[in-house]
């Protein structure tokens, strides 16, 4: 990156990171309304024209059975790969990952659905009405044993995630609080896949809890939790480090807490003050934050303006370790540096090499565009370079890689095995697309694109 | 990476796809074992068995820098207390009326302790001495959360903050020989456990070693060698040479060199032993075609998840055993039938026991001390520690009897042959269970 950024590469990032990047045309758009206006447009997509929940009910009972957890998981990636309303899209990833439900132990793809379709309605709400309605949602009584947590022999489980990963953070509360908080979710439970309140098995008693005392309910648990200030410290650095980098510095972080507190708990604010903190346009933010798969698949898919089969992403992302929908525990996905690995970086090659060769035939799952860069004459290798690394998000690599690429563009052209004599012009054109098309196989698969 | 390893990786990269699906289709236990490896002749003196008087080993020495460690995680919390059954004890009953294993279908291996019925396969083990139990294995002032129970299990650090390094990231990074092997340190799944971090020693996460190959388009086979041969040229030149991108970086070198590898040795194998079919026993197919092919793994890292029964525990726990059990004990059987048994120990561990009464759902919440199993020809099988006593329990739970660490300094300083001190911090008395 080249300081200080254009507009333009404002916007890029924002786009990548607020988003799923964004291909030629909407980039173009969204370069017109410059980075204020797309920002807004971002934050506010109430106001964003969707036809998506239309198209998507159409397809349910046929296409997409929601009995199914891969048609589940289809059905969210679609909306990855299609929605205008990008960050509601991406902050209902982050959610998943917070509170982190997986269909292996609730065993309900329905309910899984209901669940990721709460998180998407609350995702830009206040928290604590959030938190209220993942602790009644179905899916999260399931998840963490509340539909069996009675009077007589309370069960930790919720009560304990709640506080060591949802809100406080471990180290913020000790053993006995973690007691009181099981208490006062007793009785909270299911009927017919429903949330309701059992009164019998609802311990009304006194619980000491958090250095005060009172006959605590379950809502009056998730009310003093999502106020107390560790709770803000920690919502505020996941979503920074969701949308930026990891570990922030204090002073980049001070900001975004003092939102989370001063606007009583609203999630939109707080995302804009992270949107609008200029440590998110950083060197260190572009070069600390790895891709994670899902924004390297769908991101890949959108840049290159591709029509695949959302299904066969499914199983790519499990590869890539991030399951969508089935996260590897209650604490969600680690992300970081641990998306990195020789098995998942391999798994990155082959799914770019699949995308890149892809030509809209039978069995090759998809096509992308623009074909004028596909047609273009391998005459002019720094055209092409440049056309390509422009479609990868303006992607910069060292001048040594550039290089490298440059050379195999204006390598002679090969030819399938067993091929002799002198090629006819339509197989030269087929081999200077291959080799068009390798280029693209080659800059998804760079070290630099993996980050940023 | 180096130019003559870069042209390995050219040569074979992108090939065998076909042969690697043949090899894991093949019918199982049709293959005659494979010689054993040799033997050393200059075995070091610290890796001696102690002196047995006019008895000779019944089994050929390994050497140190051969023998291969598998760690079994079994995550979530795993109930160690319906596993090793103290079922001599009335309190055990007492506290756990619903979910309590009966005396009668326990595997008694002595007067007050026996093995779940599920663990029917270990109990075979524990019979031919190949199988020791460490019993109360916990550490002090336990941590009812998973997640910082793991990280004390992990970094073997159960005081002060959390050490960034793993204890196998800190022994790989004694043992580790740069330029050899991609693969001496290896966790399967898709990401890298705390445990196999160090700043100093690559790890490689593998989820299917049969399909470890760069796949170009199929229809331009000659697509395959420039491009290939230009990444190779091209990712270990990012634009800055910042922590994330070096990551990368060395993680696509040890990519193309473990393609190199894979693809031409493990396709060789077929297993000699049944597995259960899951996702733990498929898994330890994997691991035992990776060690007859001898690719240079000290340690494989592998887990086994749903241990935190908190509800309906009975069936889902039985399941679990019946998955660990007997997918060790085939594991074991192929090992052998390839001549590889006695160069590897499995260790499992947990990271809490759970809590000794049961809850009102069937179930039991989080616990402190448990059991762990180690399993190999190079263990003396037998009841190692004390079961800890029901009746003086630590808030509800279990007191360990045995520091964790003296089972891990055992495994380094007795197994692996490593100094041990310095992976754990201190020193710990060693348990003896290394034969």
């Amino acid at each position: 990156m080249t300081y200080p950024l254009t507009e333009a590469a404002r916007i890029s990032i924002l786009l990548r990171r607020a988003g799923f990047a964004a291909g030629a045309a909407d980039l173009e758009r969204y370069q017109q309304l410059g980075w204020e206006a797309t920002l807004q447009e971002l934050l506010h997509p109430e106001q964003v024209a969707e036809d998506l929940d239309a198209l998507l009910g159409r397809l349910q009972g046929g296409l997409l059975d929601l009995q199914n957890i891969e048609d589940v998981q289809t059905w969210w990636l679609y909306r990855m790969v299609q929605t205008r309303r990008v960050l509601l899209e991406k902050l209902t990833l982050f959610w998943h990952g917070h509170f982190a439900v997986a269909n292996y132990k609730v065993a309900n793809p329905g309910l899984m659905h209901r669940h990721i379709e709460l998180l998407r309605t609350q995702a830009f709400g206040s928290f604590d009405d959030l938190l209220l309605g993942v602790s009644q949602d179905p899916a999260m009584l399931i998840w963490l044993d509340g539909g069996v947590n009675r009077r007589t022999a309370p069960n930790e489980n919720f009560g304990r995630e709640l506080l060591e990963l949802y809100t406080l953070g471990i180290g913020n509360y000790d053993e006995d609080d973690v007691l009181s908080a099981a208490r006062a979710f007793t009785g909270w439970n299911l009927r017919n896949n429903t949330f309701y309140f059992d009164d019998n098995q609802h311990d009304a008693g006194d619980k000491p809890f958090l250095g005060t005392s009172g006959p605590y309910d379950g809502t009056d648990i998730l009310q003093i939790v999502a106020a107390q200030p560790e709770t803000a410290h920690r919502i505020a650095s996941k979503l920074f480090a969701f949308f930026a980098y990891p570990n922030p510095e204090p002073d980049v972080l001070a900001p975004i807490v003092d939102t989370y507190i001063s606007s009583t708990h609203d999630i939109r604010a707080t995302v804009e003050t992270i949107l609008r903190s200029e440590a998110m346009y950083s060197e260190r933010s572009q070069y600390e934050h790895v891709k994670s798969p899902v924004e390297y698949v769908i991101g890949s898919v959108r840049l290159l303006g591709a029509t695949v089969r959302e299904r066969d992403l499914v199983t790519v992302l499990r590869q890539l370790g991030q399951d969508i929908l089935n996260p590897p525990n209650v604490a969600g996905w680690p992300g970081d540096t641990t998306w990195i690995n020789p098995s998942t970086l391999l798994t990155r090659f082959n799914f770019a090499a699949r995308l890149a060769s892809s030509r809209g035939q039978a069995g090759d799952g998809g096509d992308i565009r623009p074909g004028d860069l596909l047609g273009m004459p391998l005459t002019e290798p720094a055209a092409v370079v440049d056309r390509v690394l422009t479609l990868a998000g303006s992607l910069q690599l060292s001048a040594e890689a550039r290089q490298v690429l440059l050379d195999y563009v204006q390598s002679p052209l090969t030819y399938p095995a067993g091929f002799n004599g002198q090629p006819n012009p339509q197989q030269r054109q087929a081999a200077a697309e291959s080799r068009v098309r390798g280029t693209i196989l080659l800059a998804l698969a760079s070290s630099d694109f993996q980050v940023g | 990476m180096t130019s003559s390893s870069r042209r390995d990786f050219l040569k074979v990269a992108g090939a065998g796809a076909a042969a690697g699906l043949a090899a894991s289709c093949s019918p199982i236990g049709a293959q005659p074992a494979q010689p054993p490896m040799p033997v050393a002749t200059a075995v070091p003196a610290a890796a001696m068995p102690p002196p047995v008087s006019s008895v000779p080993p019944v089994t050929p020495v390994v050497p140190v820098d051969k023998r291969v460690l598998v760690v079994v995680q079994l995550s979530g919390g795993h109930d160690g207390l319906n596993a090793v059954v103290p079922y001599g004890n009335g309190l055990y009953y007492q506290l756990r009326p619903q979910i309590g294993i009966a005396a009668d279908q326990v595997l008694h291996l002595d007067e007050q302790i026996g093995l779940h019925p599920n663990l029917k396969s270990f109990k075979a083990l524990y019979d031919n001495r190949q199988l020791a139990i460490i019993q109360g294995v916990g550490y002090p002032n336990p941590s009812r959360s998973h997640f910082r129970s793991m990280e004390i299990w992990h970094s073997a650090q159960p005081e002060g903050a959390p050490a960034s390094q793993g204890w196998l990231g800190a022994f790989m990074a004694q043992v580790y020989k740069v330029g050899e092997s991609p693969f001496q340190c290896v966790n399967f799944g898709s990401s890298v456990p705390q445990a196999l971090q160090t700043q100093h020693a690559p790890v490689a996460a593998l989820q299917d070693t049969t399909s470890f190959q760069f796949l170009v388009d199929r229809r331009l086979p000659t697509l395959k060698d420039p491009l290939l041969k230009t990444f190779g040229q091209m990712y270990g030149k990012p634009a800055q040479k910042t922590p994330a991108l070096e990551l990368v970086a060395s993680n696509w070198d040890s990519t193309a060199r473990g393609v190199n590898v894979l693809s031409g040795s493990t396709e060789k194998y077929q297993a000699a032993a049944q597995y259960p079919n899951n996702g733990f026993g498929k898994t330890l197919q994997q691991i035992a075609s990776m060690i007859a092919a001898d690719v240079g793994t000290r340690v494989f890292y592998v887990q086994l998840g749903g241990f935190d029964t908190h509800a309906n525990e009975k069936p889902a726990h039985a399941t679990l055993l019946s998955q660990l059990a007997d997918g060790l004990a085939a594991f074991q059987t192929d090992l052998e039938g390839h001549g590889r048994a006695e160069q590897v120990l499995t260790m499992s561990f947990s990271e809490f026991g759970r809590r000794v009464k049961e809850n009102g759902s069937q179930g039991t919440d989080h616990g402190a001390a448990g059991p762990m199993f180690v399993l190999g020809k190079g263990v003396r099988g037998g009841l190692y520690g004390d079961h800890p006593d029901l009746a003086r329990l630590d808030e509800g739970d279990l007191s360990h009897t045995v520091d964790f660490r003296s089972v891990y300094a055992t495994v380094i300083e007795d197994w692996l042959g490593a100094p041990a001190h310095d992976v754990l911090a201190g020193s710990f008395d060693r348990l003896g269970f290394v034969a």
